[in-house]
């Protein structure tokens, strides 16, 4: 289903109600939080900062996708979008880490592409359906794909853009532009959520074998492939020169 | 190894209502040469992978043994032996590609009892995967070894989580000449081509095909070949003796003066799937086939992704696409 077919049902009636009305000032102003930021951007609340932001470094990633493939399954298997959080593109610009290349040769050059948690987060700001919201114990931000009306706002207001996909390394095409994704399977926009339920936190960070490599002392470094620091401004500040860096 | 209890099918309806009554512990048997000599032998299992406890034995049902040319087609039943395909010939004239693929599968003995369903549905043969100690991905565990380990005989072209290279060189085939599954499960048979039967690691780590628990695979229905359809096959494997292809290259195609009209380039031992080659297919429509195959077959190299000691398999694949394309114009 493509994301303006309709589909039967009350829950539907209430999207399309949404999404229609989303175009209207006087829709925005009758559904509450999400809409009434829209309109009074300057009188926003802060966010509470994020416990956690997915933040890589290219030089140590070696495009094996169990990052991409492990996020889908574990969203999956807890009744959720199974597209994945985190991309992995090709990006012959990256200068691969001297150890890495040491123990494991040249096998290639990428870039990993994952939400970066933004402290003003406009996604959060600009959903009409109050989908997008801060979840407590962790501070990510999430879609709540049941409230979620599929209008794509949230997609179009992230300002992190995502390569062109046929650079995606494994050449699958998810229509993406940025880092929150539509899935048409679901009819719901999707972003990284920090594996919030999970006890051992974001699968990507846990599973990636460079990790595992790091933290058993195989591959010597003295920071992760994918690393989870706290979410600060300084950090966002960083990182998000980098991110614009690697796909401008 | 365990012992199991066997149970001889007698019609592919008993053999799924055994297969929905036991559950996953109990597996479809053919001629056991993966299964029991394998993969039970070994002790292959893992969270996602319990140990079969219940056979089902499936070339005890008439219907799904031997070799059927009829209305255009070949119909070849799941349970079939290897040998069977290659003595046929019928087979070796019209659809000579199956033929030697099922000829260059092991020995002549393990042909003899093994099948065409089992060499289609086997499972992979990544040396951590059969490892007793590999609590892999594919067996439910949550590290692929292959990944920072030896990887040399591993994917090159599709691999994600887990990096397998689909072992089957009669799929490597079936998949060139267009050819078409029966599956039969709780609601009955479905027809699906192999372009869909084949899954990768995204799609379910735990298997290699659509293939639910109890659904089995019943017979394999290969069309006639068009009329000027070119066919070729070639494996390289890393000994003499018989083993499993390093690379395996599939071409069926329909050309006309020389020049490519229509056709399949099909690759075995490179990805988690017999590896339909698109981009070669593409480089080589409407042009004259001798003149393209070098840099056709060098297009492999722009969806090849090796890891760190397979490298060379990517080299191999462009060679034996060229010599494929150019032994199918003889
Ligand atoms: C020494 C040796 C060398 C080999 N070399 C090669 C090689 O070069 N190339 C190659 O391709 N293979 C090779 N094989 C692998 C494989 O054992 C054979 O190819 C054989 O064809 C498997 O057939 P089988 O009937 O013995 O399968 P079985 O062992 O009975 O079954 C294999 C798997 O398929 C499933 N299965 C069987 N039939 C069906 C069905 N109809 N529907 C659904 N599931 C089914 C079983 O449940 C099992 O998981 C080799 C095996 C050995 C032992
Ligand atoms: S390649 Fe697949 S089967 Fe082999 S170790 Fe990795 S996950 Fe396991």
């Amino acid at each position: 289903m493509s994301q303006n077919e309709t589909t039967n049902g009350a829950e539907v009636s209430r999207r399309d109600f949404l999404k229609q009305g989303v175009a209207g000032v006087v829709a925005l102003g009758s559904i509450g939080l999400g809409a009434s930021n829209v309109l009074n951007r300057a009188a926003a609340p802060e966010l509470q900062l994020s416990q956690g932001v997915v933040s890589p470094d290219p030089a140590l990633c070696i495009g094996c996708l169990t990052c991409e493939v492990i996020c889908s399954q574990v969203h999956k298997d807890h009744g959720l979008s199974d597209v994945p959080r985190i991309r992995i593109f090709n990006d012959g610009r990256v200068e691969l880490n001297a150890e890495l290349v040491k123990v494991y040769g040249d096998r290639g050059h990428f870039h990993q592409s994952p939400c970066l948690m933004c402290p003003e987060a406009e996604c959060l700001r600009v959903c009409p359906a109050n989908a997008l919201v801060v979840e407590p114990k962790t501070g990510a931000r999430i879609i709540d794909e049941k409230a979620c009306i599929a209008c794509g706002r949230c997609s179009q207001a992230c300002p992190f853009p995502v390569q062109v996909e046929s650079k995606a390394t494994n050449q699958t095409v998810f229509g993406q532009h940025s880092r929150i994704t539509y899935d048409p399977k679901k009819n719901v926009y999707t972003k990284c959520d920090l594996c919030n339920w999970r006890p051992e936190g974001p699968a990507c960070v846990e599973r990636c074998p460079v990790n595992v490599r790091i933290r058993q002392g195989i591959i010597k470094s003295d920071h992760l492939c994918l690393e989870l620091p706290k979410a600060s401004r300084e950090h966002w500040d960083q990182q998000s020169v980098a991110d614009r860096k690697q796909n401008a | 190894m365990k012992s199991f209890e066997l149970y001889d099918a007698t019609s592919v309806q008993e053999a799924v209502a055994l297969l929905s009554k036991f559950g996953p512990t109990s597996k479809v048997v053919a001629g056991g040469s993966d299964l029991v000599t394998g993969i039970m032998k070994d002790w292959v299992r893992g969270k996602g992978m319990p140990y079969p406890e219940k056979l089902i034995d499936i070339t005890t049902i008439p219907e799904m043994v031997g070799i059927k040319v009829a209305n255009n087609a070949l119909t070849v039943g799941a349970a079939t032996t290897l040998s069977s395909i290659v003595d046929s010939a019928d087979i070796k004239k019209t659809w000579p590609i199956l033929s030697q693929s099922a000829e260059s599968v092991a020995s002549p003995l393990i042909r003899n009892f093994a099948t065409l369903g089992g060499n289609i549905n086997q499972r992979p043969r990544c040396w951590f995967f059969r490892g007793e100690n590999f609590a892999c991905y594919k067996k439910g565990g949550d590290f692929c070894f292959a990944v920072t380990g030896d990887n040399r005989y591993h994917a090159i072209i599709g691999g994600e989580l887990c990096y397998i290279v689909h072992p089957s060189d009669t799929a490597t085939a079936l998949l060139a000449l267009n050819a078409k599954a029966t599956i039969a499960g709780p609601s009955g048979q479905r027809e699906v081509p192999f372009d869909t039967y084949f899954t990768g690691p995204r799609e379910d780590v735990l298997r290699e095909n659509l293939l639910k628990h109890d659904e089995l695979l019943v017979n394999v229905t290969v069309p006639q070949p068009a009329a000027n359809t070119r066919m070729a096959f070639f494996k390289l494997k890393d000994r003499q003796v018989y083993d499993f292809a390093l690379c395996s290259v599939a071409a069926v195609f329909t050309e006309e003066n020389g020049v490519w009209k229509d056709g399949r380039v099909v690759l075995g031992g490179v990805s988690p799937v017999p590896y339909r080659a698109k981009v070669v297919e593409e480089a080589l429509a409407g042009k004259n086939i001798k003149q393209a195959a070098k840099d056709a077959a060098g297009r492999i190299r722009t969806v090849a992704r090796p890891m760190s000691l397979n490298g060379y398999k990517v080299d191999i694949a462009v060679g034996l696409i060229e010599r494929v394309l150019t032994s199918a114009l003889v």
